[in-house]
């Protein structure tokens, strides 16, 4: 169905020329309605003068009072075309396909619908930079951070985030309030039913479509390597599996393929899925999550909330980094404090925190501004830790750039399981194993290759050079066929924490109306998007960002708004907005012709 | 005008056109839409903080401003950092374009090789049933995309026969004292042959074809007339009379094939994992990267016309006849 253009209109003349084969008459209400998952399609004809008049369009009726002449409607009731922004379906096939299936069927309820191609770069631009955009597919991966709900609840729709991941502009003060409760909470169960409230309410009138968690597909060579560990919301490529497994036979080099650039490997930087793995292989973390995604103490020996806002850390005692000094409190303090003093990528991560006090050698005490409790997860679980002299010396005299996220150690130091042994950009990176650690791995060498072509990652998979699957963006299928037809390899297909959307931009008619975007839920036939398109790849998502991979966090108690035209229509009628006579052309109604006259206010510091 | 006169006078145009290329550069990157910055979504950061790593990679200053030291800069092939590693520019070509050159000056001089002694073996046929075939043949290698011969010569050689890699320059994990040590190892040649094979097979057919017509048109000058009557063997004939006054447009073709092969390895270095410049051009276009992906251009222009350049001093080496007037 991917035509390859830059831009493709679904628009009202296809629903006009098809409605006009079925003269556009009065009905007599609930006699016609059609429904997308069945019936003719065919309009009714019936006797006008009930008082509960109707009238049929193709696919679905409204009331009569909310169809009028064209004549009669202003023109700041007009909606203008609607652009769908998506990347170029070269890079996201299915993505591109999703949008023009979307298009085709929202533009049914008279409106005209564009779906642009952009590049990232220029995708980033209008959307993220910029206002003047209607619609946008847009996907978030599943990263470690995000194993806590809070990461995409509080930063994608709280209003102090809209100069970065809230690009949606949306506002509800009645969930500002619940995201907030729940990331101050301390009781977990009382926290879950606050995080399910936010479900709830982000389902019922939120800014964005949410169509699906994707499934990580990653494969390996059984024949040479056991323990993999499949993380729930990451998939089977994270720091578990790569901690603990363990070759078979005596071959003790692991090969794993990425199919992107690492561009830093750097403590304070993430470039990309890649990299992000192989921080963590190389600087530790106070606390990794397990198997279920919960946190659990990894470079911290455990973790004493002593009242709402201190917690207290101690450490593991007589473990030294890579060049052989010694781990102490002191370093884990400066590792929190840099990103305070520099804008890194996890900035945000220690944003809570008011000071963090070295209480002795190997104790520290994390003071907070309030109580946050995803901080284990999003805050412990994400800042590596660095050796405080070097680094010192480093942002004292060594920098180019006034930013150590972006200064490049020649032989990058942490103290994890691995430690660098070479990196030539384009081609490999190689770690090896660091033997004083204390929780050594079992092989003795990790080789990531950098390989671009899916075709020839599943041959290098094939042939036993690669050893596992670092990312797979090709056809699934051809994957699950290759693995099938395979002695040794194995594969584990993972609902991730991420997802897939199609976002709306609140601060743009029609879609500062809440019942449009309640409309547009009704416009996505997820069986075939998710079973068809996506050839089964994911799990549809009930409208809410919390993925069913956090089993412990999703709401299983929300319901997902049906493929139906006539419950699309009915949802913009009851909302007052109108049809035009003759062509069916949708009309805002006039009450809500205008965006309400408060300007967005920017705020410059995220309060996470 | 002599052969010094006619170099200076080059070598004033080979600057003015460089300078003339890396200005289009400037504006048209800068005339694409997107944001350099799209690489650090994600991050958290605020407006402010992003201000501060726009101002810190100079986006902010007035584009004159930037365009004057970018010039002032591309004069002395410096081209900045990248916006997404930090790395200089030309460390960051420095590292790869060696690993093109010799992948695709390799195929370039396999192609060569096989593709004039061919065209001129088609020519000798002319008319006969093995030069039709040949031309097909021909036609057919330049017409077959080299990502999908690519593909179908790693599951053929690398996964049904095994005979070489699939893809990647080097075994995993293999480490070499120097570039040197590196290419002159077997480890890198069983990686690189297939890769390089593959594209001569697309690239053969020009020397061929261009070879096989300008063969056909000497052969009908006197001067072959007259080595045959003289009863020299067709076999020299070809070769030392034919052949060779046959060779000037292909010398021309050699030429810009050579400057284009590093333009042109992007599929090729995809396709077989190749971390060459062909990459980093692309990747540095599809981000926004200004700083590399003029570099990476500049480069193969610089390339192309020094290439071209070599070819203009060759001619009066192959052909006496030509003067520098």
């Amino acid at each position: 169905m991917s035509d390859g253009d830059e831009s493709h209109t679904e628009t009202r003349r296809e629903f006009v020329k098809a409605a006009a084969g079925t003269t556009v008459l009065a009905s007599f209400a609930g006699c016609a309605a059609q429904d997308d998952s069945g019936g003719s399609g065919d309009a009714t004809a019936t006797p006008v003068g009930s008082a509960d008049e109707t009238v049929s369009f193709e696919g679905f009726e409204v009331p009569a009072s909310n169809v009028q002449p064209a004549s009669e409607l202003s023109g700041e009731q007009e909606i203008d075309e609607l652009s769908l922004i998506v990347n170029p379906p070269k890079n996201t096939p299915n993505d591109h396909e999703t949008s023009k299936v979307f298009a085709k069927e929202a533009a049914k309820l008279g409106l005209d619908i564009a779906v642009e191609t952009k590049t990232w770069p220029s995708q980033v631009e209008t959307v993220w930079y910029g206002a003047d955009w209607d619609m946008t597919f847009w996907q978030m991966v599943g990263r470690p951070s995000r194993l806590d709900p809070d990461e995409f609840l509080t930063q994608m729709f709280h209003p102090d985030f809209q100069s970065g991941y809230n690009y949606y502009f949306w506002e509800d003060e009645e969930y500002t309030d619940v995201v907030e409760t729940q990331r101050r909470e301390r009781d977990e169960e009382t926290r879950k039913q606050k995080v399910y409230e936010a479900q709830r309410i982000i389902n019922e009138r939120g800014p964005s479509t949410f169509l699906m968690y994707p499934k990580k597909t990653i494969a390996w060579n059984g024949a040479k390597w056991d323990n993999i560990v499949e993380l729930s919301g990451m998939g089977a490529r994270n720091m578990l599996t790569f901690s603990q497994m363990e070759p078979t036979t005596d071959d003790t080099q692991l090969v794993v393929s990425g199919d992107a650039e690492i561009e830093y490997i750097n403590p304070f930087q993430q470039s990309g899925e890649i990299d992000m793995m192989q921080n963590r292989m190389l600087w530790d973390r106070l606390v990794w999550p397990d198997e279920n995604a919960r946190p659990q103490p990894r470079f911290a020996t455990e973790l004493n909330w002593k009242d709402d806002t201190t917690l207290e850390v101690p450490i593991r005692e007589g473990e030294t980094f890579h060049d052989g000094t010694e781990i102490l409190a002191e370093d884990v303090k400066f590792s929190f404090d840099v990103h305070n003093q520099f804008s890194t990528y996890y900035s945000g991560a220690v944003k809570p925190l008011a000071s963090v006090e070295v209480v002795d050698d190997y104790r520290l005490q994390f003071n907070m501004n309030f109580h946050f409790a995803p901080f284990p997860l999003t805050g412990l679980g994400r800042i590596g830790i660095v050796p405080k002299q070097k680094w010192e010396e480093i942002i004292d005299s060594k920098m180019e750039k006034e930013n150590p996220m972006l200064y490049q150690e020649e032989t990058p130091t942490g103290s994890g399981p691995m430690q660098f042994e070479s990196w030539e950009q384009g081609n490999e990176t190689v770690l090896v194993k660091f033997e004083d650690h204390f929780d050594p791995i079992a092989y003795d060498e990790r080789v990531t290759r950098i390989i671009p072509s899916a075709q020839t990652t599943l041959s290098q998979l094939q042939e036993g050079t690669i050893d596992l699957l670092g990312n797979y963006k090709g056809d699934k299928n051809v994957l699950q066929e290759r693995v099938d037809a395979s002695d040794s390899l194995e594969m584990a297909a993972t609902t991730t924490a991420g997802f897939k959307q199609i976002s709306y931009n609140c601060d743009k008619p029609p879609f500062h109306i809440d019942a449009f975007r309640q409309a547009m839920g009704h416009r996505f036939d997820k069986d075939l998007i998710v079973d068809q398109i996506y050839s089964g790849w994911g799990e549809k998502a009930p409208n809410t960002p919390t993925s069913t991979a956090l089993e412990f966090w999703h709401n299983e108690n929300l319901e997902d708004r049906a493929f139906s035209l006539q419950k699309a229509a009915n949802t913009l009628a009851q909302a007052g907005f109108v049809w035009s006579e003759g062509d069916g052309k949708l009309y805002l109604p006039a009450d809500k012709a205008t965006v309400p006259d408060e300007e967005i206010q920017y705020t410059e510091t995220p309060s996470n | 005008m002599g052969k010094k006169e006619f170099v200076v006078r080059r070598v004033f145009q080979l600057v003015v056109l460089y300078l003339a290329i890396a200005s289009m550069l400037f504006f048209l990157f800068r005339a694409a839409p997107g944001s350099p910055l799209a690489t650090f979504i994600g991050t958290g950061f605020t407006q402010a903080q992003e201000e501060a790593i726009r101002e810190s990679f100079g986006l902010n200053d007035p584009l004159w401003l930037q365009y004057l030291k970018f010039l002032k800069n591309a004069l002395l092939f410096d081209f900045g950092l990248s916006y997404t590693t930090s790395k200089p520019v030309m460390q960051l070509v420095g590292e790869r374009v060696w690993n093109t050159l010799v992948l695709m000056g390799s195929s370039v001089v396999l192609a060569y090789l096989f593709g004039v002694p061919f065209g001129a073996y088609l020519a000798w046929n002319r008319g006969e049933l093995t030069e039709r075939v040949g031309v097909v043949f021909a036609l057919v290698s330049r017409s077959a995309p080299v990502f999908w011969t690519g593909i179908l010569g790693i599951w053929l050689f690398a996964l049904e026969l095994n005979l070489v890699p699939a893809g990647s320059m080097t075994s995993p994990g293999a480490t070499f004292s120097s570039k040197f040590a590196l290419y002159t190892s077997l480890d890198f040649w069983h990686h690189a042959i297939l890769p390089a094979v593959v594209q001569a097979f697309y690239y053969y057919s020009l020397p061929a074809l261009l070879m096989r017509n300008s063969m056909l048109e000497v052969m009908n000058e006197d001067f072959v007339d007259f080595a045959e009557l003289k009863g020299i063997s067709d076999r020299m004939v070809m070769l030392r009379h034919a052949a060779r006054n046959a060779l000037l447009p292909v010398v021309t073709a050699f030429a810009i094939a050579a400057g284009y092969a590093v333009g042109g390895s992007v599929i090729i270095e995809t396709v077989f994992a190749w971390p060459g410049i062909g990459r980093l051009m692309v990747n540095s276009v599809v981000a926004n990267n200004y700083p590399v992906a003029q570099g990476t251009f500049l480069i193969l222009a610089v390339l192309v016309l020094l290439a071209n350049f070599a070819a203009d001093l060759a001619y009066g080496y192959i052909d006496p006849r030509i003067t520098y007037e």
